[in-house]
C-alpha cells in the first residue's frame, strides 16, 4: 500500500486528500499545524467526508512515497522539517503550488526526492479546519513520464484529473499570467473579480497579462500570440461576484503570496531582459499589504 | 463683519470655520447639522454656538464661501453654490490638488475663485467635533481676493501667506500629497511602508512623475523633491497615518481625481508620460467601490 503524506490541508490539500481517503487504497497522514478528525470536503454533487489521521509534528512521520506538497508557495521553508522526515530517494514530492518555480523552491528541502513540478486547477476554499467548499472540477497538469504516470495512477478511480503534458514549463506560465492578470488586483482593491470589469482597472490587468506572457516566452513557454488579451476576454466571462484566493487572504489579515507571482514575472524579467514596470508596481505594493515589519 | 458661508463641515471647514464665528455671520451647509462646533487645537479648545443650513433654500448671497468639501465632492457642492454665490462673492478653494479654478469656475455664478494651499492637519471626530494637531495655515493666491481672506482671519491664529506664484505652491504640495497618500492607502499601512525598499520607489516615482508634470505646467519645482518628499514620510512617527488612507479604512471613495487624476491630465496636456501614476489611479478609483472608472 502507497504511503502518501499530504503536507498543508488547505483548500487543495482538503480537496486531494478526500479523494484519496475516499478511494480508500493508499495510507493517508494529514501533516498539519492544527489537528482535526474529520475532512469534510462539500462539492457541487456531494459531499465527501472521512475520518483522517493528522501529525503536527515530523517526529510523528516517517518516510513515504508520495508527498503532495500543498502548502502556500511562501511557506515552502516552514515545510523543510516536514520533508526532512517524509522524503528520500524513492519518495516522489508533488507541488501542488502556484507559481513557476515549483521545483527551484523545493529541490533545496527534498533530501533527494524526485520533485514533481504540477499546475493545480482547482477553484476551492477553505471555510473552516477541515472543512472545504471545492466548487468544481479538480485538474493536476503533470510532466509525462514515470512519476506523472504514478501521479496519474495514485488517482485512478476519482474524479481527479490527472493530464499529463511534454511541457509543463508552458503550461506553469499560462497559469500564471491568469493569475498574475486577477489575483494581484483583487488583493489590492480589496474587491471581487467584478472590479476587473471596470474600464480602466482592465488596462492595468491587461498590462499584468501581457509582462508576464512576454516574460513566460523568454523563459520558453509556448504563449501564442494574443495571449494575454485572450485572458483578458476569458476573464470578463467569470462571475463577478468570485473571489481569488489573494483576496480572501488580503481580507483575512493575511500576507499575500505576491512573491510567487509577481516576484516570479520580475525574476525571470530580470533574468531575460524584460521589462516588467507595472508587474513592479503591483508587486511592491501587494507585498506590503498585511505584513507588519 | 462679513457674510460667510462655511460648504462642508469637515476637518478643514470646521477648524478654519470656527476661527470666524465670533466675529463674522457664519452659517454652515452640512448634511448633518449640529448646534455647537468642538475643535481642539494645540493653543486651546473653541466650543461655539453655531448656525447650520441644511438645504440650499435656507441660504442667501453671502461675501465669502469656503468651499471645504473634498475636490471631488465640488460638483455635488453646486447647489450650495448657487444659492450662496454670485459677483461680489468671493469662494475660497480649501481643497488639495492643482485644478481649484478649473473645478469650481462652472458653479461660480460669476464669483471670483481663490485658490489655495491649504495647512491643516485635523481630524474630524463626528458632526461639531475636530481635533486640530498642529497649527493651521492657508497660502492663497495674491491678489486682492487673496488680501481679503488674510483680513477675514485677522486676530485668529490661522496664518494666512500670500503667493505670488499659486502654481508652484499648489503643485509642491501636490507632490507631497503623492508621496504618502496613494502607497499607504493601497497598503492598508500606516506612514512607515514608506521605508521598505520597493514601497519607497515606487513613492519617488509617483512624486517625480508630479514633479514633471507640474513643471510642464509653470511650476518651479525643486529637482530632488522626489527624494525629499519621500524622505519626510519616512521621517514622520511610523504609525501615523494619511488622510488617503484615513478614506480607505472609512469605507469613503478616495480623493483620486484631484491627486493621481490631476497628474494624468497634466501629463496628457503638456505630454509627459505618467506611467507609474497610470497603474496607481485606477486601483485608488476603485477601492471602496469608487464610481465607474475609465
Amino acid at each position: 500500500m502507497e504511503r502518501v503524506a499530504v503536507v498543508g490541508v488547505g483548500a487543495i490539500g482538503g480537496v486531494v486528500a478526500a479523494r484519496l481517503l475516499e478511494k480508500g487504497r493508499c495510507d493517508v497522514t494529514l501533516c498539519v499545524r492544527t489537528p482535526f478528525e474529520k475532512l469534510v470536503v462539500e462539492t457541487p454533487k456531494r459531499v465527501i467526508e472521512s475520518r483522517v489521521r493528522c501529525a503536527t509534528d515530523p517526529s510523528a512521520v516517517t518516510r513515504a512515497d508520495w508527498v503532495l506538497l500543498a502548502t502556500k508557495a511562501h511557506q515552502t521553508g516552514g515545510a523543510a522539517g516536514w520533508l526532512k522526515a517524509l522524503a528520500g530517494p524513492g519518495t516522489v514530492i508533488a507541488v501542488l503550488h502556484n507559481g513557476v518555480e515549483h521545483v527551484e523552491r523545493v529541490t533545496p528541502f527534498a533530501n533527494g526526492a524526485h520533485v514533481l513540478p504540477v499546475v493545480v486547477q482547482c477553484p476551492a476554499d477553505k471555510v473552516g479546519l477541515g472543512r472545504v467548499k471545492h466548487r468544481s472540477f479538480v485538474r493536476l497538469v503533470a510532466p509525462d513520464g514515470p512519476h506523472g504516470r504514478g501521479l496519474a495512477a495514485l488517482f485512478e478511480g476519482t474524479d481527479v484529473e490527472v493530464p499529463l503534458t511534454q511541457d509543463i514549463r508552458t503550461d506553469l506560465w499560462t497559469k500564471l499570467t491568469v493569475n498574475c492578470a486577477q489575483s494581484p488586483i483583487t488583493g489590492l482593491t480589496r474587491r471581487r473579480r467584478e472590479v476587473l470589469g471596470r474600464e480602466d482597472v482592465s488596462e492595468v490587468s491587461l498590462a499584468m497579462a501581457r509582462e508576464c506572457a512576454s516574460v513566460g516566452r523568454a523563459a520558453g513557454a509556448k504563449l501564442p500570440p494574443g495571449f494575454a488579451e485572450e485572458v483578458i476576454a476569458r476573464q470578463k466571462k467569470m462571475p463577478p461576484d468570485a473571489t481569488t484566493s489573494m483576496l480572501t487572504d488580503a481580507w483575512e489579515g493575511k500576507p499575500l503570496e505576491m512573491d510567487a507571482f509577481t516576484g516570479a514575472v520580475i525574476r525571470f524579467g530580470e533574468k531575460h531582459g524584460i521589462p516588467t514596470p507595472v508587474t513592479r508596481v503591483v508587486h511592491a505594493l501587494g507585498s506590503a499589504i498585511n505584513r507588519e515589519d | 463683519m462679513s457674510k460667510v458661508a462655511v460648504v462642508g463641515a469637515g476637518a478643514i471647514g470646521g477648524t478654519f470655520g470656527v476661527r470666524l464665528c465670533r466675529t463674522h455671520d457664519v452659517t454652515f451647509c452640512v448634511r448633518t447639522p449640529f448646534e455647537r462646533l468642538r475643535v481642539e487645537t494645540p493653543s486651546g479648545a473653541y466650543d461655539e454656538p453655531v448656525r447650520c443650513a441644511t438645504v440650499p433654500a435656507q441660504v442667501g448671497r453671502v461675501d465669502w464661501v469656503l468651499l471645504a468639501v473634498k475636490g471631488h465632492q465640488t460638483a455635488g457642492a453646486a447647489p450650495w453654490l448657487k444659492a450662496l454665490a454670485g459677483p461680489g462673492t468671493v469662494i475660497a478653494v480649501m481643497q488639495n490638488g492643482v485644478e481649484h479654478v478649473e473645478r469650481t469656475a462652472p458653479f461660480a455664478h460669476g464669483a471670483e475663485v481663490l485658490p489655495m494651499v491649504v495647512n491643516c492637519p485635523a481630524d474630524r471626530l463626528g458632526p461639531g467635533r475636530m481635533v486640530q494637531n498642529l497649527h493651521a495655515g492657508l497660502q492663497p493666491q495674491d491678489g486682492e481676493a487673496g488680501r481679503g481672506l488674510a483680513g477675514l482671519f485677522e486676530g485668529t491664529d490661522v496664518k494666512v501667506t500670500l503667493q505670488k506664484d499659486i502654481v508652484t505652491a499648489l503643485w509642491t504640495k501636490l507632490c507631497a500629497n503623492l508621496a504618502g497618500g496613494p502607497v499607504t492607502a493601497l497598503t492598508g499601512q500606516p506612514r512607515g511602508v514608506v521605508r521598505r525598499p520597493d514601497v519607497a520607489a515606487l513613492a519617488r516615482t509617483l512624486v517625480r512623475e508630479c514633479a514633471e508634470a507640474g513643471r510642464a505646467a509653470g511650476a518651479k519645482i525643486p529637482d530632488d523633491i522626489h527624494e525629499t518628499a519621500v524622505a519626510t514620510i519616512a521621517g514622520h512617527p511610523p504609525h501615523l497615518s494619511t488622510s488617503m488612507l484615513q478614506d480607505r479604512l472609512a469605507g469613503r471613495p478616495l480623493e483620486a481625481d484631484p491627486f493621481t487624476g490631476a497628474v494624468i491630465r497634466a501629463g496628457e496636456k503638456y505630454g509627459v508620460p505618467t506611467p507609474a501614476t497610470r497603474v496607481i489611479h485606477p486601483l485608488l478609483m476603485a477601492l471602496n467601490g469608487g464610481g465607474e472608472g475609465g
